[in-house]
C-alpha cells in the first residue's frame, strides 16, 4: 500500500491561513492537494524532488503542514494492483478509456469554510479491468463506491461513503450526530493550526484505504479530556464469484459492493495515555460503525444495514449480546471489547498479528420468528438474521493492546513494514465506559496487498 | 411540494423501507412520530439503474439521498431537504400523501 503521514503545522495561528481551503493550495489547502497528488501517484516525497512530486514545494504548504515531519512512501512497488492496469486518476471522465483505473475522479474542492477530498473506488475484481474478466469475472460486475473526506469550520472532519448511485451515505449522514450536532461531532476541531501534536496517517491501494487521524492539546501522552482520535477503513472482500455476482446481478442490484466500512472515533480523551479513559460513559464521546452499502440475508433478501452503530457503541465492536433488536448489525472479530495481550517470544515481548474478520451477523443465538420476515435484515427470523456475507478484512490486523507510544509507529516483520493505528479504548465489556482502558491497536502494511484470485 | 402527512412519513420507517435510518426518525413513548415533519419522497417503477443515480436527481451535492425498494419492488428516493428534483427522463412520481 502507499502510505503517507501528513503532519500539521501547529504553530500556524492565523485563522484565515489555517482554515480557508480555497482552490486547494490557497491558505491552508495544501493538505487537500497533498491527498490528491498522493492518491494519483504524483507526490512521492515530503522534501525532495520537484513539482508535484515534492510536498515541500506546494503553494502555501507551511500554512497547514510541516513537510519535514511528513512521510511519503508512494513508489510503484507500493502501488501494485491485482487486475487493474492503473491505480488512480483525477479525471472525472466516464469514458471507457479510463476503465483500467482503480480510483477515478480523485478531486479536491474548497472554499472559505469547507474542504472536500473525494474519489470513486472500484472493487479490485471489477469487470472494468480486462485481467479480471480473463480471470473469470463476468462482464456486468462493476461495484464501486464514492468516498468523501469533508472538513468544515463548523463541524470539523468527517469521512464517509455512498453507494454506486450516490445514496445512503455511511457511516455519517445528515441525521447523525457525526454531522448534525456540533457538540457530538467526533473530530470537530480545526484540522490544522491548533496547539499540540496533530497528524493524519493514510494508507491506499487496490484492496483497501484507511485514515488514522489524531489531535491532542499536549505533546506528551497524558490522561486528560483534550484528545481526539478517529479511524476509518474501507476494504474489499476477496471475491467469491458465485456469491458476489449473484448478489450484484440478482439479490441487491448494482449498489452491491463486496466490502466493508470499519470506523471508530473517540474524543475527550488522549487515547495514547495508558490505563485510563476520560471519555467515560458519555455517548457523545464515541462514534463507530461496521457497515456496508447493502447486504443480503441467508434467505436471499437484500437490506440496507444501519449507517452507524447507534444503539450503544458495543454493537459492531462488542462481545455482549445486543438483543435481538440488533441482529442485523455487522461485527468484526476480534471485537474491541476483547483484550489482546502481548505475545512473548524468544527475543522478548512482541505482538500477535490477528487478521480481522468481518461477520455479517454477530448476534448470539438465533431469532424467534419461524418464518422469514420483512424487518431490517430479517431481524427476528429464526431462519436468518443479518448479513450472510463473512470475510477477512484485507490488510487489517489486530495487534496487542497499548502497543507503542503513538499511533502510526512502524513495525518490521522480516522485510515487511507495518504501521499502527489506534481505534479507541477497549478490553472491557462496555466500550463507552471509563473502565475500558486498554488502547485498541490495529496494524496495516506498507507493502501492497493486491487482491487474491477470484474464487 | 413535500410530504408532511405524519402517518405516511412514520410508515416509511415502521414498514421497514427506511428502517436503517433509525437516527432520523424519532417517536415519542406513545409511538407517535416526532420528526421528521417534512420530507421529499419520490417513487419510480423503472429498473433502469442509471436513472437512479443521485446526481441525476438533484444538482445539490449537499443534499443526501436515501434509497431503497418498497414491498412492490419500486425504488423510493427520500430527501430531508428539497432536492429540486431534475428527473429529465420523467420516471419519478412525487409522493405527497397517503397512497
Amino acid at each position: 500500500m502507499a502510505y503517507m503521514r501528513l503532519f500539521f503545522n501547529t504553530a500556524q495561528t492565523s485563522n484565515n491561513n489555517r482554515q480557508r481551503m480555497d482552490g486547494g493550495t490557497s491558505y491552508g489547502g495544501a493538505w487537500l492537494k497533498a491527498l490528491q497528488e498522493f492518491w494519483i501517484g504524483n507526490l512521492t516525497s515530503a522534501t525532495q524532488g520537484s513539482g508535484t512530486a515534492n510536498l515541500n514545494t506546494y503553494s502555501n504548504v507551511n500554512n497547514s503542514l510541516v513537510p519535514s515531519n511528513c512521510i511519503v512512501i508512494n513508489d510503484s512497488e507500493h502501488r501494485q494492483n491485482k487486475y487493474a492496469a492503473n491505480m488512480a486518476t483525477d479525471s472525472t471522465s466516464t469514458s471507457s478509456s479510463y476503465n483500467e483505473y482503480m480510483y477515478r475522479s480523485v478531486q479536491i474542492s474548497g472554499s472559505s469554510d469547507t474542504g472536500i477530498f473525494s474519489f470513486t473506488k472500484r472493487h479490485y475484481a471489477s469487470k472494468n479491468f480486462a485481467a479480471a474478466q480473463t480471470a473469470g469475472v463476468n462482464s456486468s460486475f462493476d461495484p464501486y463506491i464514492n468516498f468523501r473526506l469533508k472538513w468544515t469550520t463548523n463541524y470539523g472532519l468527517a469521512m464517509d461513503i455512498t453507494n454506486r448511485a450516490g445514496s445512503n451515505r455511511r457511516p455519517a449522514d445528515n441525521s447523525a450526530p457525526y454531522y448534525g450536532n456540533n457538540n457530538s461531532f467526533v473530530m470537530q476541531t480545526y484540522i490544522c493550526g491548533d496547539p499540540g501534536m496533530h497528524y493524519m496517517d493514510v494508507w491506499m491501494g487496490d484492496t483497501f484505504f484507511a485514515f488514522s487521524v489524531h489531535r491532542y492539546y499536549t505533546g506528551a501522552p497524558a490522561l486528560n479530556s483534550n484528545g481526539q482520535n478517529s479511524f476509518f477503513y474501507f476494504g474489499d472482500f476477496p471475491m467469491i464469484k458465485d456469491v458476489d455476482q449473484h448478489a450484484y446481478d440478482t439479490l441487491c442490484g448494482s449498489n452491491y459492493y463486496p466490502g466493508v466500512v470499519i470506523s471508530r472515533s473517540q474524543k475527550s480523551d488522549d487515547v495514547r495515555a495508558k490505563n485510563g479513559n476520560n471519555g467515560g460513559t458519555s455517548g457523545n464521546n464515541y462514534y463507530g460503525a461496521v457497515t456496508r452499502p447493502i447486504a443480503f440475508t441467508g434467505t436471499g433478501k437484500s437490506f440496507i444495514p444501519s449507517p452507524w452503530s447507534t444503539a450503544g457503541i458495543n454493537y459492531s465492536f462488542g462481545t455482549t449480546n445486543p438483543s435481538s433488536s440488533y441482529n442485523h448489525y455487522g461485527y468484526i472479530y476480534p471485537p474491541f471489547t476483547k483484550q489482546i495481550t502481548p505475545l512473548p517470544n524468544s527475543q522478548g515481548t512482541g505482538t500477535p498479528f490477528i487478521p480481522v474478520q468481518y461477520h455479517g451477523g454477530g448476534y448470539v443465538g438465533m431469532g424467534t420468528s419461524t418464518t422469514a420476515n420483512s424487518t431490517i435484515g430479517e431481524n427476528w427470523s429464526k431462519m436468518s438474521h443479518g448479513d450472510a456475507r463473512h470475510s477477512p478484512c484485507i490488510g487489517l490486523y489486530r495487534l496487542a493492546d497499548d502497543l507503542g507510544d503513538n499511533p502510526g509507529q512502524r513495525i518490521r516483520i522480516g522485510s515487511d513494514f507495518y504501521r499502527t493505528a489506534y481505534t479507541g479504548r477497549g478490553a472491557h465489556s462496555s466500550l463507552n465506559n471509563s473502565s475500558a482502558q486498554r488502547i485498541n491497536v490495529v496494524g496495516m502494511p506498507e507493502k501492497s496487498i493486491p487482491g487474491p484470485d477470484v474464487a | 411540494m413535500s410530504l408532511t402527512d405524519s402517518a405516511t412519513i412514520a410508515a416509511l420507517y415502521t414498514d421497514g423501507t427506511f428502517a436503517f435510518l433509525e437516527n432520523a426518525f424519532k417517536f415519542d413513548s406513545d409511538g407517535s412520530l416526532i420528526s421528521p415533519t417534512e420530507v421529499w419522497l419520490y417513487k419510480t417503477t423503472t429498473d433502469n439503474e442509471s436513472l437512479m443515480m443521485v446526481d441525476r436527481l438533484t444538482a445539490d451535492s449537499s443534499a443526501d439521498c436515501y434509497q431503497n425498494k418498497d414491498n412492490e419492488g419500486n425504488t423510493l428516493s427520500l430527501f430531508f431537504e428539497d432536492p429540486n428534483l431534475i428527473d429529465a427522463a420523467g420516471v419519478w412520481t412525487e409522493i405527497t400523501g397517503a397512497e
